[in-house]
């Protein structure tokens, strides 16, 4: 617990000192509030019933309305300030925690573990219930308690040290229950996660526009309802027993208290008897005695609440100290990268057995236009995501002009490629940032404007309301533009071109696209992959018809290379395929290949 | 604010009475511990200082903290079933709120007016917690009687002073709740910048978007977008905290006056001989209970205009209009007598709402029983609106659209959809198990032979039995690690096997094979009889391969038909459908290009 709250700590001591001043600050006036709360009332009653001398009388009260004012006025402002100090921390932290994610190795975002723990590390920050810097809130609270505590405890030593230690056993009692009820609880909070996350999961599919046609259409608002109740159902079960510990808890406080009153009651009329305490005195013993009471309740309290951030906090380091990390290089990459070979390429996803791609050997070299086909799970994506390097191989070298990828800056390497993926994500944001993306400080407004035109999307993007500042969808905007499936590829497809990297790769970009565009694609495809190196992964066998090469998966393994004449010759699959697809065009134009 | 807060607790007892109850339980036992801690001291103190009864003090004493002891454990045991209580409100609630959204227009997604509103109505339930407010409410009651009764304790005092600090507390208000009502503007103002917020925070944060922000280096990019859009929340925030302060400090002043006055007042009749030590503490921690009481109590009335606001909005969300169906002549739901099932658009216009041009202009055409019609077209033709027109997602702007020669709006929506099997070109796969995908809300009924039939019809078995648990695999690893990723075309199986299942009368596939392999795509084809067999059915393709096994082919453009017949009869026609054929099977005869 401690770790996570220093961390916690330093992270503000480095981003934004005034927080913890602020939030340090208003504590200091609360004690300052309670303590004088407690004292000064006792001195008024005695001199009031006492002596009853009118400057005293009237310095008490001054001092005492004085007090709670400069308190309450001083309190307002830290806290303004601390609140808006802490907007930006969180600001930072979630910051932090995105690079993390962004920058992390591909692999580690398919791995659920992984995702586990960037829930819990999530939770850390934010708490249970969405309030950033929790952790913080509390220590500062308990800072306050312990000082108020320690105040208190002096006050009661003047009765009488023995009392204080009754006190501190009745506490020990608490804490000791609170203490089991603790484990308990967080035993069960662990188990959780996944429960929440399937109930979060439901609550997307049913608020989510993507779903919207398909849950109308299959007529499964009931079902899907149904299913949605039932992990809430669970989740209720679930933490039925976490209310029982927490009514344990209160009996118990409720019984101490009793205790802790009669045996304070007890003492202090025994003393009034006594003679040995006036009624101003009383006053005073009675606040403190209360007030230690309370306080302690509230450290045990948040002491419980800071000890659930310790499991955490552990969970929270260990996502941002996940292996495996990318293996980054220094090594520069040359002017004009020529070409890369695969050699003896094998990849397992982990925790699969069967090999995705299995001894794949094969060079690619510069300029080349390359087709990748195959049935689908043949490997061609595999084939590509290794080629990215979002996976690194299981076996085997990826080598660009002879170098391991590996050894090679990531950054670098990744600015090599322009990609369209078959599941391309459009975002929220202006027609032209989504071309030019991150690319954004030196424009260049000839390439922009070509692309569009070569994508067929100049005269569509004209005759939109705000032309190419018009942002794609109409979440944020309602005037927005929602591309069709053939325009949104055009779009990615733009996105590509623009990036003018020495390797473009394009995975189905034409499964969305009509006849007339598929067309345009095929005749643009030579200025689209002009100077470039290029591959294509297509069903569409005609693609390899405009390409130099021809690799043929199958099962994971490269079965045939070679360009079409090749292939046809050869008589393997790839005729296979290709006749399947010709068959229809037959009829027409019944000339041979 | 008032009657939203009425209707509000009218909702939640409808949902749930035993919570509220339970509430007011607990706030009963927090009043009368309140009291007591009042009243009995008074007693005490003028017994054991000035009467110097011992017997009767130790009485006293002892009925109080007995008082307390009950009345705290009752507070705990009301709280434990409240707890319990709340989880199940919180369940209804989040059913129902799902339920209005999918029972809502499937236009309303596409509308960001209601994609806010809903969220707004949301907020409704998070921000103060839906049962939050149901707390707030019970609180209130409490304070209600928690003044009440110290203000009877006060007026056998003076009620002069009773009336005094009710001014004073409520000028305070006054000053609180316009302030109040200026944050839960400002609430509903950063919404939108808050939903922005959140994307951004998504694309850093979800697994969609890793490949596109590794590859295109997006990672600073999305960071820098991240804390732009931070700072525009952040403006509200700091105008919201600054209100929020000034109500702090002004509550100072209204505190510093009315503990001068107090004491003063006290003071005076002290030394007037009219007031016992007794009376004076009793009176001064009534005068203070009141005051806190009558401030925490406008306080809540104040914390309940915020979401009296967004429940403006809730009622909003579920009041949401629905559209009107066009009427008909004939009306409820006749079944369907005739096993054939027949279409045809009568001079069909449509406009997508908010749009200038018609997407679709005077569309007429028949599909008879039985028969199986392509309809092709360029990207935003208007074929994927023709979809959503049949199958009542959205009501045409003029014609009407029949089925067995009746209004399709006559029809009850339920037996209407359970018509129609539809394969959407943007489907979406659940993450559950494959057999509870294919077979949706009859996942539990079906027979194993039907669910292999399907599997075994779109070429699914192989993959099927290559995985260990078959059919109960479970779709992506959101839940799940041993949950399975499928590629694209594999996905698309799943999708058509969803459609063969559903046994849908009239089968709808737009583009079904994008995804598909040539392999899968040759055998769809040369299946399709078999699987459509008898079904009308209507298929939305670029693959003009497909047209041939069909009976009949539309050709839409622009938004109209243009060309109609059999393949042969368009061919001969020489028209748009012979042009886009023949480019098409140039790319598998001679050389593109």
């Amino acid at each position: 617990m401690w770790k996570g709250l220093l961390y916690f700590i330093s992270f503000s001591f480095q981003h934004r000192k005034f927080y913890l001043a602020a939030r340090g600050g208003m504590e200091f006036f609360k004690i300052l509030a309670s303590l004088s709360q407690i004292v000064l009332p006792g001195y008024i009653i005695n001199e009031l019933f006492g002596l009853r001398r009118a400057e005293y009388l009237f310095l008490f009260i001054l001092l005492y309305t004085g007090c709670c004012f400069i308190s309450g006025l001083a309190g307002s402002l830290l806290k303004c300030f601390a609140e808006n100090e802490k907007e930006i921390l969180r600001n930072e932290f979630e910051c932090y925690i995105m690079e993390n994610y962004m920058k992390c190795n591909f692999i580690r975002l398919e791995n659920k573990e992984y995702q586990d723990l960037k829930q819990r590390a999530e939770q850390y920050i934010h708490g249970q219930w969405n309030q950033f810097g929790d952790v913080m809130e509390k220590f500062f609270s308990l800072s306050g308690n312990i000082i108020t505590l320690a105040g208190v405890a002096y006050i009661i030593i003047i009765i009488d040290i023995k009392v204080l230690l009754l006190f501190i056993l009745l506490i020990v009692v608490n804490i000791w229950v609170g203490s089991i009820l603790k484990a308990k609880r967080m035993a069960l909070i662990s188990g959780f996660a996944s429960v929440l996350r399937r109930r979060a999961y439901y609550e997307d599919v049913v608020k989510n526009p993507a779903y919207a046609k398909e849950i109308r259409l299959g007529w499964i608002a009931k079902w899907l309802l149904a299913k949605y109740n039932d992990y809430m159902q669970v989740f209720c079960k679930q933490t039925v027993p976490i209310y029982q510990y927490d009514f344990i808890q209160k009996s118990v406080t409720a019984v101490t208290g009793f205790a802790q009153q009669c045996i304070m009651y007890g003492y202090l009329v025994w003393k009034v008897i006594g003679g040995y305490v006036n009624v101003g005195q009383f006053a005073i013993y009675f606040n403190a005695a209360n007030t230690f009471h309370v306080v302690i309740n509230k450290l045990v309290d948040t002491v419980l609440e800071l000890s659930k951030y310790t499991s955490l906090y552990k969970d929270f380091e260990k996502y941002i100290q996940f292996e495996p990390e990318i293996e980054t290089g220094k090594e520069e990459i040359g002017e004009m990268p020529c070409e890369i070979e695969f050699r003896n390429v094998s990849f397992c996803y982990p925790g699969q057995h069967k090999y995705a791609i299995e001894n794949v050997s094969v060079t690619i070299k510069k300029g080349e236009k390359i087709s990748v086909v195959g049935e689908n799970g043949a490997g061609k994506t595999t084939f590509i995501k290794l080629l990215i390097r979002l996976y690194d191989p299981t076996e085997g070298q990826i080598l660009l002009d002879g170098i391991d990828i590996r050894k090679l800056d990531y950054n670098s390497y990744m600015k090599l490629f322009g990609v369209v993926f078959q599941d391309f994500k459009l975002f929220h944001i202006s027609v032209r940032d989504n071309i030019l993306l991150a690319n954004k400080e030196k424009t260049d407004e000839k390439r922009l404007v070509e692309a569009l035109r070569i994508m067929g999307l100049d005269c569509k993007i004209t005759e939109l309301p705000n032309g190419i500042e018009t942002q794609v969808y109409k979440q944020f905007d309602k005037e927005g533009f929602e591309p069709s499936g053939g325009e949104g590829q055009k779009l990615a497809l733009c996105r590509a071109y623009y990036k003018n990297s020495p390797f473009i790769i394009l995975d189905e970009p034409t499964s969305a696209l009509d006849i007339k565009a598929e067309c345009e694609i095929y005749y643009n495809f030579q200025t689209l992959v002009q100077g470039k190196t290029a591959l294509f992964i297509s069903h569409r066998l005609a693609s390899s018809r405009i390409c130099d090469k021809v690799l043929v998966f199958q099962k994971g393994r490269l079965v045939e290379q070679g360009n079409h004449k090749e292939l046809m010759e050869q008589g393997g699959l790839y005729k296979e395929l290709f006749q399947m697809q010709a068959k229809y065009f037959e009829a027409v134009y019944p000339c041979g290949f | 604010m008032l009657k939203g807060v009425k209707k509000f607790f009218q909702y939640c007892w409808k949902l749930q009475k035993s919570y509220i109850l339970l509430l007011l339980v607990g706030e009963i036992c927090q009043v009368i511990i309140v009291i007591c801690g009042i009243i009995f001291p008074k007693y005490i103190i003028n017994m054991l200082f000035e009467e110097q009864q011992i017997p009767k003090t130790i009485l006293f004493i002892i009925l109080f903290l007995i008082s307390l002891l009950l009345c705290n454990f009752g507070q705990a045991l009301s709280r434990y079933f409240a707890e319990k209580s709340r989880d199940q409100m919180y369940c209804k609630f989040s059913i129902s709120y799902a339920g209005h959204i999918l029972d809502g227009d499937y236009q309303n997604m596409e509308n960001p007016e209601y994609m806010d509103l809903k969220e707004k109505a949301l907020k409704c339930m998070n921000s103060y917690g839906f049962a939050g407010i149901i707390f707030l409410s019970a609180s209130l009651v409490g304070k209600v009687l928690l003044v009440l009764s110290t203000a009877i304790v006060v007026i056998t005092l003076d009620i002069w002073i009773l009336l005094l600090f009710f001014c004073l507390i409520l000028i305070n208000i006054r000053i609180n709740n316009y302030i109040e009502r200026k944050n839960a503007k400002l609430g509903l103002e950063e919404v939108l910048e808050k939903r922005k917020e959140e994307y951004i925070y998504q694309l850093g944060n979800e697994v969609q978007f890793g490949k596109e922000i590794r590859v295109y280096g997006l990672c600073n990019w999305a960071l820098k977008q991240y804390r732009e859009q931070f700072q525009a929340v952040h403006s509200f925030t700091k105008r919201k905290n600054s209100n929020t302060c000034i109500t702090g400090i002004v509550g100072s002043f209204v505190l510093f006056f009315q503990q001068c006055i107090i004491y003063g007042y006290l003071v005076y009749q002290v030394f007037q001989e009219r007031l016992s030590i007794g009376a004076f503490t009793m009176y001064l921690s009534a005068v203070f209970t009141f005051y806190m009481a009558v401030t925490e109590m406008f306080k809540i009335i104040g914390k309940l205009q915020q979401p009296a606001i967004y429940f403006k909005s809730f009622e909003e969300f579920i009041n949401y209009p629905k559209r009107e169906a066009p009427k008909t002549k004939e009306c409820g739901s006749a079944l369907l007598t005739r096993m054939e099932y027949s279409i045809r658009f009568e001079h069909v216009w449509f406009c997508y709402p908010g749009q200038e041009k018609y997407t679709l202009e005077d569309i007429s055409f028949e599909v008879k029983p039985g028969e199986h019609i392509a309809i092709i077209g360029d990207n935003g033709a208007g074929k994927s609106t023709m979809v959503k027109l049949l199958t009542r997602l959205y009501i045409p702007d003029k014609g009407k659209i029949l089925l067995n020669g009746r209004d399709i709006w006559s029809f009850s929506l339920e037996e209407y959809r359970k018509i129609f099997a539809v394969v959407l070109q943007d489907f979406q796969l659940f993450a559950m198990t494959i057999r509870e995908n294919i077979a949706l809300a009859e996942s539990g009924a079906i027979e194993e032979s039907k669910l292999k039939q399907a599997a075994e019809a779109v070429g699914l078995m192989d993959k099927i039995n290559s995985l260990n648990k078959g059919f109960d695999t479970p779709l992506f690893k959101v839940f799940d690690e041993g949950g399975i990723e499928l590629s694209g075309g594999e996905a698309q199986k799943v999708a058509l096997a969803r459609a063969l299942i559903k046994n849908g009368k009239i089968m709808v596939l737009d583009e079904p094979t994008a995804a598909l392999d040539p392999r899968a795509e040759y055998r769809m084809y040369q299946d399709f009889s078999k699987l459509m067999d008898g079904k009308t059915s209507i298929f939305i393709s670029h693959r003009l391969a497909s047209c041939q096994i069909c009976d009949r082919i539309l050709v839409l453009q622009h938004g109209k038909i243009v060309e109609s017949g059999t393949h042969k009869q368009l061919l001969a026609a020489g028209g748009y459908y012979a042009k886009l054929f023949q480019i098409q099977s140039s790319w598998y005869q001679g050389e593109v290009g």
